[in-house]
């Protein structure tokens, strides 16, 4: 017999257009009343609600066993939804390879949580099912899934702090905060988003502090979207602890808005290390998981070890890591190939260009606006980054034939990673080649495990006839 | 067993590229009646674009393109500036689907799509005697 979920799921069906409607209307209604124009838009709200409130009425969910042949029972989760298109979705027990709950303080006043199961079907935009459940239920299971764990590691929060502090940078973090103010400014109207738009002004003018008002913006600006990089990636990861149980691995990590999740181990492809250049300065590296199946998050759930040294990779991948990933470890491959040294100048391509494009506008900046000219100096923190991290990748990259696996080490955006791919994950490989490399005889190499997204690790400028010697069947 | 792109791929090509370019050359006879030196200059690097599209990239798209299923790996290769190749090993796909256009249709050709766990891949313009065949081979190769 179905059951309904929570009925927090109203929320979910509740498009962006109810709160369009609903916050002018209750707006009006405050301000004037006994107005008709405030009463006149009430029709149209209800309508939306109440397509809403008939959706979930026709959603629901069952568990039962189903006929698998040969008289055996295999256990699925059934999921009915659509007022007028109906539509039903079987997950069998045995096809699913994550689950997820998630909890925010919102959904926590009305006592529900978010449960995320996915399958290897799940395309990236949505998991194969999404539900809203009692939250009381889902600790239960998590608590009963919690007495299996025989080895548990637990992050230090300064190493999430430091984690989060090398993670971050100005842009990612103005993204976070401009879709933000935008999205309020239409829910809430432009009276909000101009009154935050003015104080954000008036604090520049106070940080100014005799420093021209455009400087102090500039820098304000770029260590605000800075902070708030940072306190989104150690809210998002703070708490943090990964533990082994016979048949998966349960991750928990989050402050306020908590996720937990559990991986089976069947569902993991391969594993990777990585590094900022500032932790690798300090010795510390990050262990991400790459699994099969996936929602649009994926990418944020897979971290396993937060920025840990040498020593504690060694003492916990061991423990938590359901395959061998010993050549991680040791170093020791039995076939190895690297970027030939005239590489390098491939390497620096990008860099160069990059300090080119900052040079011509420093350039511009001293011929048509010189006030700013010095600003634009500050914007070669950029490239050089770029330039230290290419050379770097270049130093390091390789990639291994040991065992059972493929060891690959290359950089992806600002950071070089090593990851050890067991031949049997890997679903394609794929070579390419643009004009300057086909006369060099080098290639670029895409090894995808086949995640979502058609998730790959890629390398670049190796020899190409020295990648299909290595690789060859 | 190799394939490659069938023979009718070079006019479906050419005739793909015909389309695409149409709009381009209206604008450009915009751009010549309103503005004659702009409009020459666009319209001369729009011709030289098509041709070369026509007669250098379209042949050599049509030689270099090839699809092998041997020592079971699946090989497809092809590009012109950017080449590239990709390797799948058939015990991994999926599955394996062919799909037609209306032009397709009408050149005889279709598409072959193979689906790893990850992104498909798609060998565009085979001819459809062979995009079967390979449909077939592949199969065979996935039971062992």
């Amino acid at each position: 017999m179905d059951k309904r979920p929570h009925p927090v799921s109203v929320w979910h069906y509740f498009s962006r257009f109810f709160f369009l409607l609903a916050v002018p209307v209750i707006q009006a209604i405050l301000r004037e009343p006994f107005s008709k124009v405030a009463w006149g838009n009430l029709p149209g709200l209800l309508l939306v609600a109440g397509l809403s409130f008939f959706q979930y009425d026709t959603s629901g969910y069952g568990i039962g066993p189903r006929d698998g042949g040969a008289g055996e029972k295999r256990p699925y989760l059934r999921l009915k939804s659509g007022l007028f298109y109906r539509r039903q979705k079987i997950l069998p027990a045995d096809c699913l390879t994550s689950a997820m709950i998630r909890s925010t303080p919102l959904l926590g006043v009305f006592g529900a949580s978010q449960l995320i199961l996915d399958t290897p079907a799940a395309d990236s935009r949505k998991p194969s099912a999404d539900l809203y459940l009692n939250r009381a239920m889902l600790s239960g299971w998590w608590r009963r899934m919690k007495r299996d764990v025989h080895y548990r590691y637990r992050a230090s929060q300064a190493r999430i702090f430091l984690m989060a502090a090398s993670w971050s940078n100005p842009a990612s973090g103005l993204v976070l905060v401009g879709i933000l103010l935008d999205r309020t400014g239409k829910i809430l109207g432009e009276e909000l988003s101009r009154s935050l738009y003015a104080a954000a002004n008036q604090s520049a003018r106070l940080v100014a502090l005799g420093l021209p008002p455009a400087v102090a913006f500039l820098g304000w600006l770029l260590a605000f979207g800075w902070f708030a990089a940072f306190v989104t990636q150690f809210f998002c990861y703070g708490s943090f602890s990964a533990g082994k149980t016979p048949r998966g691995i349960l991750i928990e990590r989050g402050i306020l808005f908590r996720s937990r999740q559990y991986l089976k181990d069947r569902a993991v492809r391969a594993v990777s290390v990585r590094q900022t250049l500032m932790m690798r300065v300090l010795r510390l590296s990050s262990v991400y998981l790459h699994t099969i199946g996936s929602g649009r998050e994926k990418d944020d759930r897979s971290l396993l070890l937060a920025a840990v040294s040498q020593e504690e990779l060694e003492f916990h991948l061991n423990r938590i890591y359901p395959m061998d990933a010993e050549c991680l470890l040791t170093g020791r491959h039995e076939r190895k190939i690297s970027p030939p040294r005239a590489a390098l100048k491939s390497f620096l391509l990008l860099p160069v260009c990059h300090l080119l494009a900052v040079v011509i506008l420093f350039l511009l900046c001293r011929a048509f606006a010189p006030f700013f000219a010095p600003l634009a100096l500050f914007l070669l923190v950029f490239p050089l980054y770029h330039t230290a991290l290419h050379i770097a990748a270049w130093k390091e990259s390789f990639l291994a034939v040991s065992g059972k696996n493929l060891v690959a080490c290359g950089y992806i955006r600002d950071q070089l990673f090593t990851a050890v791919i067991p031949r049997e994950s890997l679903q394609c490989l794929v070579i390419r080649q643009n004009p300057f490399q086909r006369a060099s005889g080098r290639c670029s190499l895409r090894l995808c495990i086949g995640t979502e997204r058609g998730a790959c690790f890629t390398l670049r400028h190796f020899s190409r006839k020295e990648a299909e010697a290595l690789l060859s069947p | 067993m190799k394939i490659t792109l069938g023979k009718a791929s070079v006019p479906l090509l050419r005739t793909d590229g015909t389309l695409a370019a149409a709009p381009l050359f209206f604008l450009c006879g915009i751009l010549l009646s309103v503005s004659p030196l702009p409009g020459l200059i666009l319209s001369m690097t729009a011709a030289l674009l098509y041709l070369s599209f026509l007669f250098y990239y379209v042949p050599r798209l049509y030689r270099y393109s090839l699809v092998r299923l041997e020592s079971g790996f699946l090989f497809w290769r092809s590009g012109v500036l950017f080449r590239f190749t990709t390797v799948l090993r058939p015990e991994h796909i999926l599955t394996v689907s062919v799909s037609q256009t209306p032009l397709q249709r009408m050149f005889g050709l279709c598409t072959l799509t193979v689906q790893p766990v990850g992104s498909p891949v798609r060998i565009r313009q085979l001819s459809r005697r062979d995009a079967l065949l390979l449909k077939e081979r592949i199969a065979e190769a996935r039971h062992g």
